[in-house]
């Protein structure tokens, strides 16, 4: 229907652009080819618009004129709508571009969230250096920084131990937490308690050295996931190869995080005071009238200017 | 062959220790500078055989087959990576043989 009147309008505007009349009366007007400067041709186009609007009268009366330079001034697409065309397509971009970041920021913010805790650890019955019995019961209440080694350790055993209790002495200068040390012999068959006893007397007072059974230590290296073998053919001169790691534990007991060989004593200090100040946060009972966090701070930045000082050495 | 026992009730304590690793030190460095790797089954200079001695003395036969092992795999380590570095010299900007450091 539209269109049919469409066709028929330019039927229309055909007759009037090109009758004879028009041609003899423009033909010799100014030396521009513009409808707009005949008077005659002005008139007509003025009946045309009112009838088809302005847009639509501009763009027949160019389609017939003789030239193509008017054409151009009214085609459809003009400089002006081109300009806004592609204003509106960066809009569009723009916006999309925007959104998609957005969702993809929820995206991976939703895939990094820690669900659950490792299960490391567990419930544990062995023998302290005195020959007592200890359970992990008795660690509650404080963090706990555990070692699975043994006495006869060639080299690494001793200096694991020695980091460990350095780091433990700094963690304690600095917020006064006496973080409780534990080293769970893998070779029960030659630590003793008595032997445990004069070993870790030699690497901090208050290290607690554990033996038991070799089913107790055998399930307490397995909840640990701690992995040890022995090593060579003598019944009573061996080696145990095993894994090298210390797990610091919660007050509550629970698994928190670990420390290899690379880890060493100043980096380890920080780290577990961090975790005090940080489990003070969450237990206000906790060590209660001293600021742990302040503390940390203090004793982090103290230490700073002193391991620049070393390392420059 | 005998050292301290390595087993039974007795372990080396801290000072008994020092004296196992400063005679082990001493032997493999005798051992380097005679150009031998020491590995187990190596032979021994003749220079370093109170040293060998010495060394066995103080540490259980356990802990000398270990640091013995060691010894080994970290003469296998430096081996490989002199060999990585020369290759690499050989042909690097700034060697006599190489490429000249102004660029182009």
């Amino acid at each position: 229907m539209r269109q049919q009147r469409f066709s028929r309008l330019q039927s229309l505007a055909r007759q009037w652009l090109t009758s004879q009349s028009v041609a003899e009366t423009c033909s010799t007007s100014a030396s521009t080819s513009s409808p707009y400067f005949c008077p005659i041709l002005a008139q007509q186009r003025f009946a045309l618009q009112r009838r088809v609007g302005l847009h639509t009268s501009r763009w027949l009366a160019a389609e017939h004129q003789a030239g193509t330079k008017a054409a151009s001034d009214v085609a459809p697409v003009s400089m002006r709508t081109l300009i806004l065309a592609l204003m509106a397509g960066a809009g569009v971009t723009y916006a999309t571009r925007l959104y998609t970041d957005q969702k993809l920021q929820q995206v991976t913010a939703k895939s990094q969230q820690v669900v659950g805790q490792a299960s490391v650890g567990g419930p544990f019955e062995l023998t302290d250096q005195d020959g007592k019995p200890f359970s992990n019961k008795d660690l509650l209440g404080e963090f706990a920084l555990l070692y699975f080694g043994f006495t006869h350790c060639p080299d690494i055993c001793p200096d694991e131990l020695e980091k460990v209790a350095e780091a433990i002495n700094t963690v304690e200068k600095w917020t006064g937490v006496p973080v409780q040390l534990v080293f769970i012999s893998v070779d029960p068959q030659r630590d003793t308690p008595a032997l445990i006893k004069s070993y870790v007397k030699e690497f901090h007072p208050r290290m607690i050295g554990l033996t038991g059974s070799l089913d107790k230590i055998k399930a307490v290296s397995k909840s640990y996931r701690v992995y040890y073998n022995k090593t060579g053919e003598s019944d009573t001169d061996y080696l145990v190869d095993h894994s090298i790691i210390h797990y610091l534990i919660s007050p509550e007991g629970e698994f928190v995080t670990f420390f290899g060989k690379n880890a060493d004593a100043p980096t380890i200090a920080k780290q577990i005071s961090q975790h005090v100040a940080d489990w003070q946060a969450e237990h206000p009972g906790y060590h209660k009238g001293r600021d742990m966090k302040a503390m940390v701070a203090a004793g982090a930045a103290a230490a700073e200017p002193k391991a620049a000082a070393t390392v420059g050495k | 062959m005998s050292g301290p026992t390595g087993g039974g009730s007795a372990y080396l304590d801290k000072n008994a220790r020092k004296v196992c690793h400063t005679a082990r030190d001493a032997f493999y460095a005798c051992s380097r500078e005679h150009g031998v790797d020491f590995a187990p089954g190596a032979p021994i200079p003749a220079k370093c055989l109170q040293l060998r001695k010495t060394f066995e003395q103080a540490c259980p036969a356990s802990w000398v087959k270990h640091f013995d092992d060691l010894q080994e795999a970290s003469a296998r380590r430096s081996k490989y990576l002199a060999a990585t570095i020369n290759r690499a010299a050989d042909s690097a900007a700034g060697s006599l043989a190489g490429k000249s450091q102004k660029s182009g």
